[in-house]
Parts: C-alpha cells; sequence; structure tokens
C-alpha cells in the first residue's frame, strides 16, 4: 500500500508554548490510525497542523508525494483532507442542507449531486432534517452532520477529532461503523480519541501521545496486550 | 392626531425609515462578520450621496447610471480600504477602531476640500407629487423606497442563495471551521466591507435626493444606524430592517409631535434603555 500521509518531525509552538514535539507518523492509503492520549496531549494540535489551521515551526507534511505543510488550508481541502473539528462546530445559525453545502463549498455543483447521495446513504436521518436549522439538533445528529459536511468535501483523508464526545454509548457505536463504512469506501481516516476502546476497535494503527510526544506506536493489536496501555487508556 | 395626518407622518417615516435600513445593514454585516465597528461609516454614506451629485447635477450622466457608478466608487474604496489599511491591522480592534475615525475625517475633510462645505441639491429627476386619500408623497421619496426594497430583498437573496453569501454565513459562524473548508476569510472580508460600504453609499445617495449634500451629512445617520443595531441586535439582518423602521418612525412621529431635537434624543434613550436592560436586543443571539 502506498503512503497518503506522513508527518516527519513535526513541532509546533502556540506562542512559546510547544504544544507539540518532533512526532512523526504515516498512514497508508485506505488506513484507519488513531491518535489517543489524555486532554493537552497535542493530538487536535496535530490535526490541526495537517489541515493547515495551525502552521508547524519545523518538520514536514506530506500528502500523496506533495509537501502540503506550508499551504492554506483552503488548499489543503483542495487537495482531498477533510477535518471534522472537535466539539462537531457545525454551523448552528444554518440549515443541515447550508451546512452540507458549505462542506462541499469548493467543489463544482455537478459532483455534488452524488455526494449527497452517498451522504444520505450513511447518515440517513439527516434527508428529513435538511431544512431544519442545525444548531437545533441533537449532540447525535450534530455529530453525524460534521461528519457529513466532512464527506461533501470529497475527501480521500477525514481528520476525525473525537466524535464520541458527549455522546450516549449506543451513539457511538453508531458513529463508530458510519466511519467504518466510510473508510471501506476508501478514505482514510486519522481517529483522535480519549476513548481508546473505540479508537482500538476501529483503527489498524494506534499512537500514544504524553505531552506533546509519541510514547508508544504500533498494532493496535499488540498494543491491546500492551501493559501500560491497558492500564492507562483501556482501564483493564 | 387627524388621519391624513397620521397617515402623512406614517409614510414619511417609512421612508426615511428604509434609508437607514439600508445604513444600519450596512453597519451590522461589518460588525457582525468583521466584529469591526466602522466610525467611517457616515462618511462613505455622504460619499455616495456627494459622488451622485457629482455625476448627475455636474457632469450631467444619466441618472441611473449615475446612481450606480455612486455606489460602485464607495465600493471600491471600501474594497481598497479594507485591503490596505484595515486587513494588515486586523487583529489590533484599537487600531482598526483609530483608524476608521480617521478615515472618517480624512473622507469629511477631504469632500470639504474637493467640494466646499456648502449644501448641494440634487435636481429630482421625476418632480411631481403623488396624493392619495389627501396623503402626499413625491415621486423623489417614493423612488428611494422602491430601490431602498429592492436593495434589502437583493441582499438577502444574494446572502441566502449565492456561494459567496454562503462563505459569509460560515465565516461570521466560526471562521476557522470556514477555512478549513475552503472560505477564504480575506476575500469575504473583502466582500463584507465593500459591500457594506455600497448599502452606505446608496442610502446616502437616495437621501442626498430628498434632502441635501454637504460633507457633514453622514454623521447624524451614523450615530443613528449605531443605535439602531443596538436596538435590533448587533450583527442581526432582521434587527437592522425592523430598527430601521422603527427609528425612522420614531423620527416621523416625534418630530412632528415634540419637535426635532426632542425626537433626535429620544432615539439615543430608547438605545441605552436596551443596552442596559436587553443588550442583545431584538434579534440578537444573546
Amino acid at each position: 500500500m502506498s503512503t497518503l500521509l506522513e508527518l516527519k518531525n513535526i513541532t509546533v509552538h502556540y506562542g512559546m508554548a510547544e504544544a507539540v514535539r518532533s512526532v512523526s507518523l504515516a498512514l497508508a492509503e485506505g488506513e484507519i490510525i488513531t491518535l489517543i492520549g489524555a486532554n493537552g496531549a497535542g493530538k487536535s494540535t496535530i490535526l490541526k497542523t495537517i489541515s493547515g489551521v495551525k502552521k508547524p515551526t519545523t518538520g514536514e507534511i506530506w500528502f500523496r508525494g506533495e509537501r502540503i505543510d506550508k499551504l492554506s488550508p483552503e488548499k489543503i481541502v483542495a487537495r482531498g483532507i477533510a477535518h471534522v473539528p472537535e466539539r462537531r462546530r457545525i454551523f448552528p445559525y444554518m440549515s443541515v442542507n447550508d451546512n452540507l453545502k458549505a462542506g462541499a463549498y469548493l467543489r463544482k455543483d455537478s459532483e455534488i449531486g452524488p455526494d449527497l447521495e452517498n451522504v444520505f446513504h450513511h447518515f440517513s436521518l439527516l434527508k428529513q432534517r435538511l431544512g431544519q436549522m442545525a444548531g437545533t439538533l441533537s449532540g447525535g445528529e450534530q455529530q453525524m452532520l460534521a461528519m457529513a459536511r466532512g464527506l461533501m468535501a470529497g475527501p480521500s483523508l477525514m481528520l476525525l477529532d473525537e466524535p464520541s464526545l458527549g455522546l450516549a454509548p449506543l451513539l457511538v457505536m453508531e458513529v463508530g461503523n458510519i466511519a467504518t463504512e466510510i473508510n471501506k469506501q476508501g478514505v482514510g481516516i486519522i481517529l483522535v480519541e480519549q476513548n481508546a476502546g473505540m479508537a482500538f476497535r476501529l483503527a489498524q494503527k494506534a499512537y500514544v501521545l504524553e505531552t506533546g510526544s509519541i510514547v508508544l506506536e504500533g498494532d493496535t493489536a499488540e498494543l491491546l496486550n500492551d501493559q501500560r496501555v491497558k492500564e492507562k487508556y483501556l482501564g483493564i | 392626531m387627524e388621519l391624513t395626518f397620521f397617515l402623512q407622518t406614517l409614510i414619511n417615516g417609512i421612508q426615511i425609515g428604509f434609508l437607514y435600513v439600508l445604513m444600519a445593514l450596512g453597519l451590522t454585516l461589518i460588525f457582525g462578520i468583521m466584529h469591526l465597528i466602522n466610525f467611517a461609516h457616515g462618511q462613505l454614506y455622504m460619499l455616495g450621496g456627494f459622488f451622485l451629485w457629482w455625476l448627475f447635477a455636474i457632469h450631467h450622466v444619466n441618472y441611473v447610471l449615475a446612481i450606480l457608478l455612486a455606489v460602485i466608487i464607495v465600493a471600491a474604496i471600501g474594497f481598497i480600504v479594507e485591503r490596505f489599511l484595515l486587513r494588515p491591522i486586523r487583529d489590533q480592534e484599537l487600531y482598526v477602531m483609530c483608524m476608521t475615525i480617521a478615515l472618517g475625517q480624512f473622507f469629511e475633510f477631504g469632500a470639504r476640500t474637493v467640494w466646499g462645505p456648502l449644501d448641494k441639491a440634487i435636481p429630482p429627476i421625476i418632480p411631481g407629487i403623488i396624493k392619495f386619500a389627501g396623503v402626499a408623497i413625491t415621486y423623489k421619496r417614493l423612488m428611494a423606497v422602491v430601490v431602498g426594497i429592492a436593495l434589502v430583498i437583493g441582499l438577502y437573496l444574494f446572502i441566502q442563495r449565492t456561494k459567496a453569501g454562503l462563505a459569509m454565513r460560515a465565516v461570521e459562524q466560526d471562521p476557522e471551521v470556514a477555512t478549513t473548508y475552503g472560505m477564504g476569510i480575506n476575500r469575504t472580508y473583502a466582500l463584507v466591507f465593500s459591500l457594506g460600504a455600497l448599502l452606505a453609499a446608496a442610502s446616502g445617495a437616495l437621501m442626498g435626493t430628498i434632502m441635501v449634500v454637504n460633507p457633514v451629512m453622514g454623521t447624524a445617520p451614523m450615530l443613528k444606524s449605531f443605535m439602531i443595531i443596538i436596538l435590533g441586535g448587533m450583527g442581526s439582518i432582521p434587527g437592522a430592517i425592523a430598527g430601521g423602521l422603527i427609528v425612522g418612525l420614531m423620527d416621523s412621529f416625534f418630530s412632528s409631535l415634540f419637535g426635532i431635537d426632542i425626537a433626535y434624543i429620544f432615539v439615543f434613550v430608547v438605545a441605552f434603555t436596551f443596552i442596559i436592560f436587553r443588550p442583545r436586543g431584538l434579534f440578537g443571539r444573546g
């Protein structure tokens, strides 16, 4: 399998404070990897750096053989990376339909039709809510909408930042299942989670972050047997 | 109050109200999306009036074309101001505020230097009056209302139906997420500031046809527009429309009943009452 995305020694600062220190990771086409770690470990910052919202202080990011760490967020999404941010951050005063259109902002109208069908296939409940104001959806529905908006960008890589946050266990399952379905259509996924149980179920590879650095990495099947991971992140 | 007097006052209020609506819409768009209080708004309004006078009364450009050109010139000025004077200092609110104050004075005294301090009249394109049930309205006032309503509807459709309008709404609600989906902040801000300038200029040009044009004509309407968007809710489009009409009607009724000074004071009394007791206004998002 060819490499979809690669981070080489990425370091990111907020002002003087170092949020991410020399992180390297790689993702193959169509793969799911997960970044786990406590609050403030730098997981969200890594996603923001990939989507171009934050610029790295040092290091390189390569996507399909092209260096993208100097590009604007606009150019990065155009190349096929969709960022589904933490706490959903749908546009609350816009209709569901307009949120989906916002996801497809850079694409031609002719490309959107089939994608909309695909979105309704994954998120059937959104079809009945198209005219509804997005801020009035339930938490679970908002998470679905945030993922659907990301899908409308036509990505080959989706960055999912804590999609399980604040959701009931049944909805966490559903979000996980939908992520798997999307992945089966060939979309690579980087999943950031505090809910390591869900993350390990979905991902092939995991990176464990502590205070901005990767402290452990490997196949999820192996890491499941690692004593530190068991105690710290899986609670078993 | 007699019925005809009441109707006449009502019609005058609605007519002046629509010009306030245009001005307040520009101000509220700029505030809501760019989080910027534009203290040069009154002078952009004034420039709209002067460019119409200059094109139509001095150079005899076709009236409709003259209005179009006047608002386009002011929109272009807005574009240049945003690009070269506001964008470099965007994150420093105090500097931005001082910059807009400085620009306002530059435009006001620039206009005074070029065109002089005296009132200029824009001759009416269609002279005459319509009378209906004892109520009179001049054609120029009627035209101001029609153009005002058309612009409000046009703006609404632009914001709700076009891709640029979608970007404006998205950037307003969450600029960071909007950029990750390809909506450029710079492009959106340039559009919003130009559009705000255009609306101010349209209001000033139409007011210039009804009253007169002079370098200080924008000050009072700008201050009232600030109060209008407080009344309606800062950043709210329905709020600017409702607030503009309410203030227009208040102007008209209170100046008929108590004189223009009391009417002017009353607007500000309403505004500080709202600031204390309902700061999000009629339609604000709290």
